[in-house]
């Protein structure tokens, strides 16, 4: 009988799982806005990947299940959680091993993480204590614009050059840049202003964790890619762009530990 | 790791529950001095000769500080605010003097208040002293502190009647030097691979012992180590840790740590016990002995020219105690730390020993962040060992 392996990412604003088969190859993934109950997310989230995979019908059948992200001492099927720093590190390694450094830009905080040559994690730092640059900064700085975050990736990409944001605070940022619209200032060159301040706070956390290439992105933020050429400019590396949905790293380096860990225990029996 | 829980421990966790615990309200009534203080460098046997005895300045279970935040600048890191905000709460009227030393400025800052607002002048016996303790190990350093600890025992000889001279210091440097053998006999039990006790246990113990006199301590500590040394260990494959960096007096933190598939098997932090369980020379000049004693020792960033020893010290630590990662926690707007930090951690990862460095506030904010961290580094450290096992299947 095929055996299937399940990593669960509870983010604060999204919700990640990825289903891997005995061979270690993903056969169903899904997404979802996360909800106030961090169980409820991982429950849904759990039927919903199971929905699209062949083979496997209802979450209690999975050989192992391993939950990451903020919520990932709620996912009440999990065999055990592990951190979502090791678990970004083994999800880009298993997409790209020559991978050396990770900006993984959630919706609550910012991390930057070095992998080894075996997805192991070497370094990480974090910016946790504000929202200033993470995904729910985006969010608020795209309702300034009355945009989706993509229609405000794409209005950034259009900028004829960089309006510089002093602020770091969300909300002092939230205040300069309904000023700058009054002023009549172009909101593509804004919009670009924004996204240049949201990469040189990740500058500086990159640096003291210490930028190693290749480079990649992940998080939910990874889909911006007005903030993946304002990276690119500041940090002076190309950032590589994964095959798979880099929101999705959390959960497949979940899943990718799931695998692992049956092996572990198989082989203890 | 669930390790069952330890009959005598509930006496020790009762005496952190807050600043005026059972025994110092019982040493109060025997007519005993409470003194504050609140560094390494103020000498426990200087405070604890006589009728003084020493309780360590805490803010057990305080979640903001408003009173000292207009006080203080934004920049004084939250230890020295949560004190000051116990003091204006009042929580700190049972001290009879609070003795500080000149090891960091946002310390200072606090102390002074307690002076600049009255904080406990009811009898005009209260007062603060800042002692001037020398930033390098010399014998003109020493000498300098001598005098200037004189002058802090003559205040307090003059206010209280506190009985302390050469010696009353002599019997409180032999009963400390009796204590600290048995917290060591205690402490030793961390190194062994079955470590018979918890860092956060250790931590409620050797915690406790800072808050209370001394000598009503002994015979608890005797229960407990007996309990202990009847004791089965439940650690098996917990990674080692030690912690490192400023004051860490509240052993949730070292719960959190240890939540993480961990133990911590040892410290070097203000109210930890490496250094803090050496002996004390009891023959010859007490003031000459216990300055030479706690400069010597001190393991604390204020001393200067001592960065290369404190990196080798830990680096022996962890070797003696078996630690296989280093949590490096500072203070946020901790000087001291934060600056000792920068050549701290390369110091540490050049002997090969891997680190995390950590910034906390003094109350137990952040618990998410601060265990993903820990789980994070835990993680890196179990992983390599995993991944040796996985190549072998």
């Amino acid at each position: 009988m095929k055996k299937f392996f399940c990593g669960c990412d509870v983010g604060s604003t999204y919700t990640k799982c990825v289903i891997l088969d005995d061979e270690e190859k993903i056969v169903s993934n899904a997404t979802i806005r996360s909800k106030m109950d961090p169980c409820e997310s991982a429950r849904l989230v759990l039927l919903e990947a199971v929905k699209n995979a062949d083979g496997i019908d209802d979450p209690k059948d999975f050989a192992y299940i391993v939950g990451t992200g903020y919520g990932r001492t709620q996912v009440e099927l999990a065999n055990e959680n592990i951190s979502e720093i090791s678990c970004h590190a083994m999800g880009v390694h298993t997409v790209n091993p020559n991978i050396r450094t990770i900006i993984d830009i959630g919706g609550q905080d910012v991390k930057g993480i070095n992998v080894g040559e075996d997805g192991s994690v070497i370094d990480f730092g974090m910016n946790d204590k504000c929202a200033a640059g993470t995904g729910r900064f985006f969010e608020i700085m795209a309702s300034c614009f009355e945009m989706t975050l993509q229609e405000f990736s794409d209005l950034s990409l259009q900028a004829k050059k960089v309006v510089p944001i002093t602020s770091q605070c969300s909300v002092f940022a939230e205040t300069e840049v309904i000023s700058l619209l009054a002023q009549k200032k172009p909101a593509a060159d804004i919009a670009a202003g924004i996204q240049m301040s949201v990469a040189k706070r990740c500058f500086v956390m990159i640096k003291r964790v210490g930028l190693e290439e290749e480079v990649t992105v992940t998080g939910g933020c990874a889909r911006n890619e007005g903030l993946i050429l304002a990276l690119e400019k500041c940090l002076k590396v190309k950032i590589v762009r994964l095959d798979v949905d880099p929101q999705l790293m959390g959960a497949l380096g979940a899943a990718v530990f799931a695998y692992r860990k049956n092996l572990v225990k198989c082989s203890q029996k | 790791m669930v390790m069952k829980k330890l009959k005598e421990l509930s006496f020790f966790e009762s005496l952190l529950e807050d600043p005026k615990n059972h025994l110092v309200e019982k040493a109060i009534e025997q007519g005993r001095i409470a003194i504050g203080y609140n560094c390494y460098v103020v000498p426990e046997p200087l405070i604890s000769a006589g009728k003084v005895f020493p309780v360590w300045m805490r803010a057990p279970g305080i979640t903001s500080t408003p009173q000292a935040d207009y006080y203080l600048s934004s920049v004084i890191c939250s230890y020295a605010k949560s004190i000051l905000e116990y003091g204006l709460d009042g929580e700190y009227d049972f001290i009879g003097a609070l003795i500080f030393a000149a090891s960091c400025d946002h310390i200072r800052r606090s102390g002074q208040h307690f002076h600049l607002l009255n904080l406990n002048d009811d009898d005009d016996k209260f007062f603060t002293y800042v002692l001037d303790t020398p930033h390098k190990v010399n014998e003109a350093g020493i000498h300098w502190l001598i005098n200037d600890m004189k002058k802090a025992v003559d205040k307090l000889n003059e206010n209280y009647n506190a009985n302390i001279n050469e010696d009353t210091l002599r019997e409180s440097i032999k009963e400390l030097n009796k204590f600290n053998r048995l917290m060591k006999s205690i402490g030793d039990m961390r190194k062994g691979d079955r470590p018979k006790i918890t860092g956060t246990e250790f931590h409620k113990v050797y915690g406790a012992s800072k808050v209370a006199p001394k000598d009503m301590l002994i015979e608890p500590l005797k229960r407990l180590r007996a309990e202990l040394e009847a004791r089965e260990s439940d650690i098996t494959d917990e990674t080692r840790l030690m912690v490192v960096g400023p004051n860490i007096d509240n052993p949730e933190f070292i719960q959190l740590i240890e939540n993480q598939n961990a133990i911590v098997v040892a410290d070097r932090f203000c109210f930890g016990s490496l250094p803090g369980m050496e002996l004390i020379d009891e023959e010859g000049d007490p003031y000459y002995n216990i300055v030479k004693h706690y400069l010597e020792t001190c393991q604390c960033s204020r001393m200067m020219e001592k960065g290369k020893e404190r990196i080798e010290y830990c680096s022996n630590i962890a070797k003696e105690y078996n630690a296989e990662g280093i949590v490096f926690e500072t203070m946020k707007f901790c000087d001291l730390w934060g600056y000792e930090g920068l050549t701290y951690v390369d110091g540490i990862k050049a002997h090969n020993i891997p680190i995390v460095r950590i910034e906390r506030e003094y109350s137990l904010t952040g618990e998410g962040q601060f265990r993903t961290r820990i789980q994070a580094f835990v993680e890196s450290i179990k992983n390599k060992k995993e991944l040796s096992v996985l190549n072998k299947i």
